[in-house]
Parts: C-alpha cells; sequence; structure tokens
C-alpha cells in the first residue's frame, strides 16, 4: 500500500518520514537534504519511496526524483514497492495534467526497471549540480 | 532519442499545474486511497482464485489417493464397504475434505480482510480530502482576514484615504 508522505509544520516532509527514507540511502551514497525534497511524495509499505517536482511554468513535464528502496526489504518485496510508487507517480502526473515524467538515475537496475516501464533514454553520463541562490537585495 | 526528440512527440497537449493547492493535495490523498483499494482489491480476489486452483488440485489429489487405497485393499482381497475398512475410507475422506474447508475458511478471512483495508484506505482518503478542503478554506479566511486588518491598518497610518 501507498500513503503521502506526512508533512510538517514547516509544510516539508515530517522528520520521521525523513528518517525513514534518509535509511533507504545507507551504503548507496549521499541522501537528499530534507530542504531539497518535493511536498509531493510517497513511500510503499516503507519499501520504497518516490517524489515528483511539479514545473508550474506551463511546460507539462514533471520530475520524478529520488526514488530509492528498502535495502533492508526482500529484492522482490521491494521491487514491487517501487513499481508501484512509480506508477502510481506517473498516474498522478497524469491526473494533475502533465504530459511527461522526466527522471535521472545512476544505476543500471533503474535504468533496466525505466525502460521496461517505457521510457526513453536521453543524455547519458549527466552529473547532478547544486547551488543555493537567494532573492535578490 | 535525445531530449530534444522526446519533447516534440508531446507537442500541443495539456501542460500541468500552476500551484499545488491545498485542495489538489486533498485530491491526491484520494487518488492515493482509490489506489491502493483497486490494488487490494485485485490482490483479494488472486487470493480468491488462488485458492479455487489448490482445491480443485486438491480434490484431484484426493480422489487418485482413494483410488489407491481402494486398489490396495481389493488386491489384499478386504472388502472396502463395510467394518473397519469402511472407517478408514471414511476418515481419510473426511481429513481431506476438513482440510479443504479450512482453507477454504482461511482464504475468506484474508480476502475480506484486504477488502475491508480497501474500503478503509477510501474512508481515510476522503477524511484526508476533507481536512485539505477545510485548511484550504480557513487559509482563504485567514487570507481576507489578513487583507482586511492590513487594509484597516494602512487606512489609520493614512496610507489609503
Amino acid at each position: 500500500m501507498i500513503r503521502l508522505i506526512e508533512r510538517a509544520e514547516d509544510g516539508r516532509i515530517s522528520e520521521a518520514d525523513y528518517a525513514t527514507i534518509v535509511g533507504f540511502w545507507d551504503g548507496r551514497g549521499s541522501p537528499p537534504a530534507r530542504n531539497l525534497l518535493p511536498t509531493l511524495g510517497v513511500i510503499s509499505d516503507e519499501a520504497a519511496c518516490g517524489f515528483l517536482y511539479l514545473d508550474a511554468t506551463g511546460s507539462g513535464v514533471a520530475v520524478m526524483a529520488w526514488t530509492a528502496t528498502n535495502p533492508r526489504c526482500s529484492t522482490t518485496f521491494r521491487g514491487r514497492a517501487m513499481h508501484e510508487v512509480i506508477d502510481f507517480l506517473e498516474r498522478e502526473a497524469g491526473a494533475l495534467g502533465y504530459h511527461t515524467v522526466m527522471c535521472t538515475h545512476q544505476h543500471l537496475s533503474f535504468h533496466r526497471l525505466f525502460h521496461r516501464r517505457g521510457y526513453a533514454s536521453g543524455d547519458s553520463g549527466l552529473v547532478q549540480l547544486y547551488k543555493s541562490v537567494s532573492p535578490p537585495r | 532519442m535525445g531530449a530534444a526528440g522526446i519533447g516534440m512527440l508531446f507537442q500541443g497537449m495539456s501542460t500541468g499545474l500552476s500551484v499545488y493547492s491545498q485542495l489538489q493535495e486533498g485530491k491526491t490523498a484520494m487518488r492515493v486511497a482509490k489506489y491502493n483499494e483497486k490494488n487490494l482489491q485485485a490482490e483479494a480476489k488472486n487470493k480468491e482464485l488462488e485458492f479455487m486452483e489448490a482445491s480443485k488440485r486438491a480434490r484431484i489429489n484426493q480422489r487418485k489417493t482413494m483410488s489407491t487405497l481402494r486398489a490396495n485393499l481389493s488386491t489384499q482381497g478386504t472388502r472396502t464397504d463395510t467394518g473397519t475398512s469402511l472407517d478408514i475410507f471414511g476418515e481419510t475422506a473426511g481429513n481431506f475434505q476438513l482440510a479443504i474447508s479450512d482453507a477454504a475458511r482461511a482464504t475468506n478471512m484474508e480476502a475480506y480482510s484486504l477488502r475491508q483495508k480497501g474500503k478503509m484506505a477510501i474512508f481515510e482518503g476522503k477524511s484526508i480530502k476533507q481536512a485539505s478542503t477545510l485548511k484550504a478554506i480557513g487559509t482563504g479566511i485567514s487570507g481576507v482576514a489578513s487583507a482586511v486588518s492590513a487594509f484597516g491598518h494602512n487606512q489609520y497610518s493614512g496610507a489609503i484615504q
């Protein structure tokens, strides 16, 4: 079963849910910072999670990000949970009026999973880059 | 295919949201509930189909075992329609039937529990949707209230005549 992430007072993901998803990155690199996560995210059976950035400028493109599975669950269980997460987020993007879902993944297992779900590959060898910005003074 | 090629496929289609509001969030919660309910219903149906298949096999197995038993007793020259051998026959058949009935009960309970979970998910989804709507209305009211208060303040301070 999937569920929406819980939100804290500040509107961001709750500390409890953040702690849950941080565990999914155990031994798999750095988890996303709490303030980088979008407000639309789902967790399936505490075994997989995924988030959707919704573009509000009218491009019709939604970005699926931070999809990860719980390494402590069995491969079959977390695979099924991941399918549920992706399936729901795709449906939700469609329901909200988006025509394309885009995502970037480093791991081959995810490439295979997304290809099986009908995704086409774009450019490869991408690097995620971040910079903090602030409003002009 | 490059990103430009992928983009070309979708020209002239919908363009998504301008804002992901509390109302939208409520609708998303409802869609989560419906999604879970549909999956749980499918799981319940699968359990029932699995049981039907398993019980069919169990009945075939029962017939085979009973035939073997009957054949074994017959070759020994034992009558199978009276006395102890009939008791053995009856007990064996009864045990088979009992096992199938137990499995049927367990499957029914499991399927019922999954369906109830689905109904509960819908109920929760509705509650979250209602709460989001109320929150959105509340935000609207407090927005109006702060606008009124700002107007009063500005009028008092001379910004508005």
